[in-house]
């Protein structure tokens, strides 16, 4: 993907994007965090509070329960106290009310009964440490209650006695006073004890109060440490996202195969990646930090550096092709891009000598296959193929050697060589052109492998020993026909499978060209005996041809032939003229073919050509009934052809839209000058030609196939012929047609020089 | 037979709860002195009752006679003599009438009525309908004298004796078979 960059404003868009989109998706991940880490102080606050407050409240609860049931039981005890003491005095004072003494009797024994509660009472409270009603005023309930008891005694003791009188005096006199002292008592103890149940509610009051107000200091100091809590967090998540995103931002610089190195402002490098340390032979800690000019002075006069400086002032990118650099080992070509930014500049390095080396392996190829191509024998191919070879590896020793099946024996047709010379045909032995042949693989063999082999007994030394040796077999096919091998003398000069591809595909190309050109030999000289024959046959037939003819032409002379005679010498004559057209055609073609008919071109005019040939075909056009029609005739410049064998082509056209015309046809001759082409059209309104045909229409002895019905005896050499002739002459013949509506052929010309 | 054969159920079941009932009571009388005063089947004797603050201790016959009939009116230490008696008709008082007054109810009543009359006694004497009425009030009164059963007291009220024989002592002069053969 990285190395799909060709520009690196693209690359840094697509740095920043992958940044910002990992940014972007850490700060969503990190509010989502802050969200849940308020979420959860926030439910710590709440628990926190909800603690103290449940732990403030259950005291305060506890407090007030324990009022509450101090006030409860206090009140329970002075109601009981009012009740029993009213209950005394009330049974005491129903007993006067009944002279029955059961009654007066049951009432004072209730009374007596009320007063030992009252008596159980106070003494209950006064038994308690402390007293709830207070020492004191205890004290003195039981004192004034013994006195009004000790007066109720008598009242009642009067009343049982029947002196109601003397106790209603008695009771007017001590008992109610002295009951009076005791209701104020407990009345009193009422109040303490009110005051008492005050004190403490407000005590309570006060440490609920206490307790809302450290919760609100809680409250309040969770809230601050809840938020720089979470401010903290934030910080930390942030802290980390901006990290991972340095980290891999990192990672995808290292991973850019592409060098890249960032300068600051102050002209020191920042940033160098793996890819720049390898391209450009210098190790990370040596030059980070200091200038680049000085780790490189090279750059310093280069354009490198104006690069950059203009760079910086235009805000532009700036591309510098053909960087010269000498490095430890060598010269390298870079191209490099200077990318400005607020910061500094970002410089991408490209070694482009590896590209630079495909590309001259690829022209190399190139060339490799063209010259197998245009070899015009095997000589040449293999001198051309090792001067290619040579330019792409060491290959001074370069030699190929080919198997005669036949004799068995192996020939070296090409045998360069330091040390040895070309030795001679030999039959197979054990060397390693054998083993490649043998094997049909290539081998690349330093002397580790030969040794192996050797060892093996698959080879044995013939010639000089080499440093390292690399054979591919030339095939055909599956058969291995031959090697093409280089060797090398020179110590630490070897090879490697760089060089075994490209000699493996010059030896395809050198293997196909073998094969090729002894196909093209066999092809030439199938041909040339076909040519031969033809040209033989016709020559000969031409003669015997001439006696007929000639023969023909007499007997028509004599006089007295009998009509039917003379339809057959008639006859005759057409037949054997037909067939000298053949015989010439023929002819035609075989020395056009074999090149043995010269063209001998002349300033010709297509117009007196045309003129010329409707003349002799005119009587064939009246008799047929067509409608003959010609334009452009006036100003047609001349051409340089021919002009014998164009008046053939003209007259051929011509006599194929007569022949192919059904009578009373329409045919339009027209020619012109179109630019710097001289064009000659005819157009029939004939049988015209299947589409399906019309491709085929120029080959030798080829026939459309609607012509059969008209005339069966053509040859299908004309068109060829005219073709033939008009190819040569340097110009163009073509054709449109529609079946059944007639056809258009057409041809032209080049002007000739003398028209401008 | 087949009566009860048919029923036997419900014989059963009789007895079970008379069983329960007689078994359930026997604890209270055990346990309860005022029940059994109540139920009248306990104590033997006629006892005589003074509120715990009377110095009385000790009375003869005479004394109780004059004390009840109202020919005394107040006790040594000047409390005025209250006396209590329980209701006509029951065994106690015509006990009490007989042995202590020498009268039966009809020769009371109609000394009562002319004490009252003469005014010799004033407001005659207090009438309970129950021994237990009777120490409450003797108990609540500290001039009051009354009678009752013996075993019939408690704690708040003072046995006196009689001639110096107290009732459970022997020479007792109003023991129960006593009491039981003056009824009329």
């Amino acid at each position: 993907m990285l190395s799909g960059f060709c520009g690196c404003k693209e690359f840094i868009q697509w740095v920043k994007s992958v940044g910002q989109g990992r940014v972007d998706r850490v700060i969503n991940m990190t509010k989502r965090r802050r969200f849940e880490a308020t979420l959860l102080l926030i439910g710590l606050i709440v628990a926190g509070i909800g603690g103290f407050a449940i732990r403030d409240l259950r005291r305060a609860t506890q407090e007030t329960w324990q009022m509450h049931s101090d006030m409860v039981h206090a009140l329970d005890l002075i109601t009981e106290l009012q009740y029993q003491t009213q209950e005394t005095r009330r049974s005491m004072l129903y007993s006067l009310t009944t002279t029955d003494p059961n009654l007066q009797v049951n009432y004072a024994e209730g009374s007596r009964a009320a007063d030992k509660r009252v008596i159980q009472l106070i003494a209950g409270y006064l038994n308690l440490t402390p007293s709830p009603l207070g020492d004191v005023a205890g004290k003195r309930l039981l004192r004034d209650w013994q006195n009004y008891a000790k007066t109720r005694d008598d009242v009642v003791a009067l009343i049982l006695e029947g002196s109601v009188k003397e106790a209603v005096q008695l009771d007017l006199r001590a008992g109610f006073p002295s009951f009076d002292r005791v209701r104020d008592d407990v009345n009193g103890i009422e109040q303490i004890y009110k005051r008492r149940s005050e004190n403490q509610f407000a005590e309570v009051k006060r440490a609920f109060n206490r307790s809302i107000l450290r919760l609100g200091i809680i409250l309040c100091l969770s809230i601050i440490f809840a938020g720089v809590a979470v401010g903290q967090l934030e910080k930390g998540q942030l802290l980390e996202a901006i990290q991972g995103s340095e980290a891999r931002l990192r990672e995808v610089i290292e991973s850019i195969n592409e060098g890249m190195c960032v300068v600051g402002r102050d002209g020191l490098v920042d940033l160098w990646n793996r890819a720049a340390e390898v391209s450009l032979r210098r190790r990370r800690q040596d030059i980070v930090g200091h200038p680049l000019m000085e780790v490189f002075p090279d750059l310093q006069e280069s354009r490198l550096a104006a690069g950059i400086t203009e760079a910086r002032q235009n805000g532009t990118t700036i591309v510098l092709e053909d960087l010269q650099l000498t490095l430890e080992d060598a010269r390298h070509i870079f191209v490099a891009r200077v990318f400005p930014f607020e910061g500094g500049t970002t410089i991408f390095f490209n070694d482009v000598g590896e590209r630079k080396r495909a590309e001259k392996v690829q022209a190399a190829t190139f060339r490799a296959a063209e010259a197998a191509n245009a070899a015009s024998n095997l000589e040449d191919l293999f001198q051309s193929t090792h001067a290619i070879v040579n330019d792409l590896m060491p290959a001074k020793n370069l030699y190929v050697s080919l198997y005669n099946p036949e004799s068995e024996t192996l020939s070296f047709p090409y045998f360069i060589d330091e040390h040895d010379s070309t030795p001679a045909p030999r039959k197979l032995k054990g060397g390693l052109t054998e083993y490649v042949l043998r094997t049909g693989n290539a081998l690349l063999a330093p002397p580790k492998v030969v040794e192996e082999l050797k060892e093996k007994g698959q080879i044995e030394d013939i010639g000089t020993p080499s440093v390292c040796w690399l054979g591919v077999p030339l095939k055909k096919g599956d058969d291995s026909v031959g090697v093409l091998a280089v060797q090398s003398y020179t110590e630490g000069v070897t090879f490697g499978e760089e060089e075994q591809k490209i000699l493996t595909f010059v030896a395809a190309q050198i293997a196909m060209t073998i094969e090729r050109k002894r196909a093209e030999a066999e092809l030439t000289s199938a041909l040339q005996m076909k040519s031969d024959f033809v040209s033989f046959a016709t020559h000969q037939l031409r003669t015997p041809l001439a006696g007929i003819k000639w023969s023909l032409e007499l007997a028509a002379q004599e006089e007295n032939l009998s009509e039917e005679t003379a339809s057959f010498i008639q006859d005759g004559r057409d037949s054997a003229q037909r067939l000298i057209g053949m015989v010439n055609d023929l002819l035609d073609v075989s020395r056009l073919e074999s090149g043995k008919l010269k063209l001998a071109p002349k300033e010709t005019s297509l117009a007196e050509l045309t003129q010329g040939v409707l003349k002799d075909v005119s009587h064939q056009i009246e008799k047929q009934g067509h409608h003959l029609s010609v334009s452009g005739m006036e100003g047609i410049p001349t051409v340089l052809v021919d002009p014998q064998l164009f008046r053939q082509v003209i007259l051929n056209m011509v006599s194929n839209a007569i022949k192919y015309t059904p009578s009373g046809g329409k045919i339009d001759i027209n020619m012109g000058r179109e630019n710097s082409l001289v064009r000659w059209a005819i157009t029939d309104t004939g049988i015209g030609i299947p589409k399906a045909n019309q491709a085929h229409l120029f080959e030798k002895f080829y026939r459309a196939e609607n012509v059969y019905k008209i005339e069966t005896e053509g040859t299908g050499l004309g068109l060829h012929l005219v073709k033939m002739i008009v190819d040569k002459s340097g110009g163009r013949i073509w054709c449109e047609s529609e079946e059944n509506k007639g056809s258009t052929f057409q041809f032209t010309l080049p002007l000739s020089g003398g028209n401008g | 037979m087949i009566l009860v054969r048919k029923n036997v159920p419900w014989f059963t079941a009789v007895l079970v709860i008379l069983a329960y009932l007689g078994w359930g009571r026997a604890p209270s009388i055990r346990g309860n002195p005022e029940a059994s005063a109540q139920s009248g089947r306990s104590g033997r004797s006629l006892v005589f009752i003074v509120n715990k603050v009377s110095p009385v201790d000790n009375l003869s016959p005479q004394d109780l006679r004059r004390v009840f009939l109202g020919e005394r009116t107040k006790w040594p230490d000047g409390h005025k003599i209250t006396v209590v008696m329980q209701d006509q008709g029951t065994e106690e008082r015509d006990a009490f009438l007989h042995l202590v007054c020498h009268m039966n109810e009809s020769d009371y009543t109609r000394y009562v009525l002319q004490a009252a009359f003469t005014g010799a006694v004033q407001g005659g004497p207090r009438v309970l309908s129950s021994a237990a009425g009777v120490v409450k009030f003797v108990s609540l009164v500290p001039g009051a004298i009354g009678y009752v059963r013996s075993g019939e007291t408690d704690d708040s009220v003072k046995i006196i004796k009689v001639d110096g024989v107290s009732p459970n002592a022997e020479g007792y002069k109003f023991g129960i078979i006593k009491l039981g053969k003056v009824q009329h």
